[in-house]
């Protein structure tokens, strides 16, 4: 029987906060804002028999979530520039239906329940 | 006028209610009839309190930029809940006749202590959230309509226990449901009036840029891993509350998970424009001089009296609208943890009347009201528990443990355990200054997902997948 990988990611995302927090370290803190909402989704997504099409629209949404926390670059951007908030609200306009959407296109049938 | 209005609409709704819910599966899952739309914009409703309306654009006003982390995880959290926890959650109930959230735990872990400590987390979590809704309430009456505090908050949790005893969440779902188009409406209506007010989004922000740039801020003052923070505490930490979980045990089959998401996420970025456009509108306003605040705090009451008339009227609704729908689930959900979950967790087989889950809905309010009116301390104390308690304690057994079959009795017990009493601890070092870059209910939960992995990981193999412990179900009986 295959192993589960949650309990591996679990801890590994768990740990890897809590020193991220110790360390007070923005690029881990962003990193890990970005990774832990994906892989909660993408773990989830595993329990789906999804055809190939499904497994796309699956990729999308991971990545989605990715850039939807990809705002962490706005880091980059100097501080008090009003392009933040715009980025910030772009963002959350673009991704408040997309995300949604692709998880009722990727949601199974009645028949294909979950594994 | 309007209000007499909605006191008979809470009377009829009540009356309805009472011919309504006629068992347990009625009173505390809504006869399990609730399809996308009412269940997602319930639970729109039940998880956005007042402080939207009110603490939302207040702390913009404060922190700037920096609070959006707090809301920005919105698009991401229906689809999050559906995909990592509202699937295993509906197959579970199905399997199971779940109707609390407790019983999910006991039918996962087994009944006895797993029980125990989840309703136990509930009651907690529960009656502190509670407690500052009342709190809220009287802030808000005092301010806006100018009437004693205490007064406010009394009319307002009557009303919702009125018709919350009597129909459970058969009534409360479709109030909740109301609300929540309610509080959308009328949250991108006064977004709209603040920013035009302040000249427009443009130059709103072109104002706050040059007279108060430090707002514009990305992580503001206290920096980027906590801005970060609570990014994650606020998107993760809706995997864990009890009353956006409940809502998953209310919906008639899998199927109507489809659309759910959409539905909540919709709902939640209409009613999320507030914090936005009134913030952001509200601030440019106070920053020119044309709005006069004793404190950031009172932006959006300063906001709202100045332009008085319909919007506050509105305004006033919204208000009344996301308090009840918030106290109406955490009232029911308190009074299963009391009058079920408990009793069930020591072996004991629940009352088959309602009259006892009538009287818990009735009682719950009422100890709230006085915690939020006479321990000015505790309220304190507690108001920093709830979403923190809840993502602290449950979020390890219910996310991680629904996910992973390995998951064992005792790495559950660990993480409902040791979660809430590390977030506990961080809160308590928080009042003294100490420890301020840990986010407590995060690191609780962090901690909590530790011991749950270890202790199953190094515990006894062969644990069963699903304990079949008989959890939740009336009418096959407890345990």
């Amino acid at each position: 029987m295959r192993r589960s990988p949650v309990p591996t990611i679990a801890a590994v995302l768990a740990a890897g906060w809590l020193v991220t927090e110790a360390m007070g370290a923005t690029l881990a803190a962003a990193l890990l804002a970005a990774a832990i909402p994906s892989v909660v989704a993408a773990v989830a997504l595993r329990r789906r028999p999804l055809p190939r099409r499904g497994r796309l629209a699956a990729f999308l949404v991971v990545m989605a979530l990715v850039v939807a926390v990809a705002e962490v670059v706005i880091f980059l951007l100097p501080s008090g520039s009003p392009t933040i908030p715009v980025i910030q609200l772009a963002l959350f306009v673009l991704l408040a239906p997309a995300v949604p959407l692709v998880y009722a296109r990727t949601f199974p049938p009645d028949d294909q329940g979950q594994r | 006028m309007v209000w007499a209005a909605l006191l008979l609409l809470v009377l009829l709704l009540a009356v309805w209610g009472a011919r309504e819910a006629k068992d347990a599966t009625a009173f505390f899952a809504a006869s399990r009839r609730a399809g996308s739309v009412l269940a997602g914009l319930g639970g729109t409703a039940a998880g956005l309190s007042a402080f939207v309306f009110v603490g939302g654009p207040g702390l913009f006003a404060t922190m700037g930029v920096a609070s959006l982390w707090i809301i920005l995880s919105a698009p991401l959290t229906g689809a999050l809940q559906c995909w990592a926890v509202g699937e295993p959650l509906v197959e579970l109930t199905r399997s199971h006749n779940c109707l609390t959230i407790p019983d999910v735990v006991a039918a996962r872990f087994g009944n006895g202590l797993p029980r125990a400590l989840s309703a136990t987390a509930v009651i907690a979590g529960g009656v502190a959230m509670l407690a500052v809704q009342a709190k809220g309430v009287g802030v808000l009456g005092e301010v806006l309509v100018h009437v004693p505090g205490w007064q406010a908050a009394t009319a307002v949790l009557a009303a919702t226990a009125l018709y919350t005893a009597a129909g459970g969440m058969r009534a409360g779902l479709l109030a909740e449901a109301a609300q929540g188009l309610i509080m959308a409406v009328a949250a991108v209506a006064i977004s709209a009036a603040a920013l035009w007010q302040a000249g427009g989004p443009t130059a709103a922000l072109r104002t706050i840029a040059h007279l108060r740039p430090e707002l514009l801020d990305a992580w503001g003052k206290p920096g980027a891993v906590s801005a970060l923070s609570l990014f994650l505490l606020f998107g993760l930490g809706t995997c864990a509350q009890p009353h956006y979980l409940q809502k998953f045990l209310l919906l008639r089959d899998r199927k109507c998970l489809r659309w759910m998401p959409l539905v909540m996420t919709v709902s939640l970025a209409a009613v999320l424009t507030v914090w936005v456009g009134l913030g952001l509108g509200a601030t440019a306003m106070w920053a020119d001089g044309n709005l006069h605040l004793s404190s950031p705090d009172q932006l959006a009451p300063a906001f709202l009296s100045a332009a008085g008339g319909t919007l506050l009227a509105l305004a006033l609704i919204a208000v009344a609208a996301a308090v009840m729908s918030t106290a109406a689930t955490l009232m029911n959900l308190v009074a299963a943890a009391v009058v079920r979950d408990l009793p069930s967790a020591v072996g004991r087989v629940p009352a088959r009347s309602l009259w006892p889950a009538r009287a818990a809905t009735v009682a719950v309010g009422l100890f709230a009201l006085l915690l939020a009116f006479h321990t000015e301390r505790t309220v304190g104390l507690l108001g920093v528990l709830g979403w923190g308690t809840f993502t602290a304690a449950l979020l390890p057994s219910i996310l991680v443990g629904l996910n992973w079959s390995g998951a064992t009795r005792s790495g559950c017990l660990a993480a409902l355990v040791i979660g809430p009493l590390t977030q506990l601890a961080l809160e308590l070092a928080h009042s003294g200054h100490l420890m301020l870059r840990w986010e407590p209910g995060l690191t609780g939960a962090a901690i909590g997902t530790l011991a749950l992995v270890g202790l199953s990981v190094g515990g006894k193999k062969g644990c069963p997948e699903i304990a079949p412990t008989g959890a939740g179900g009336e009418d096959e009986g407890l345990d």
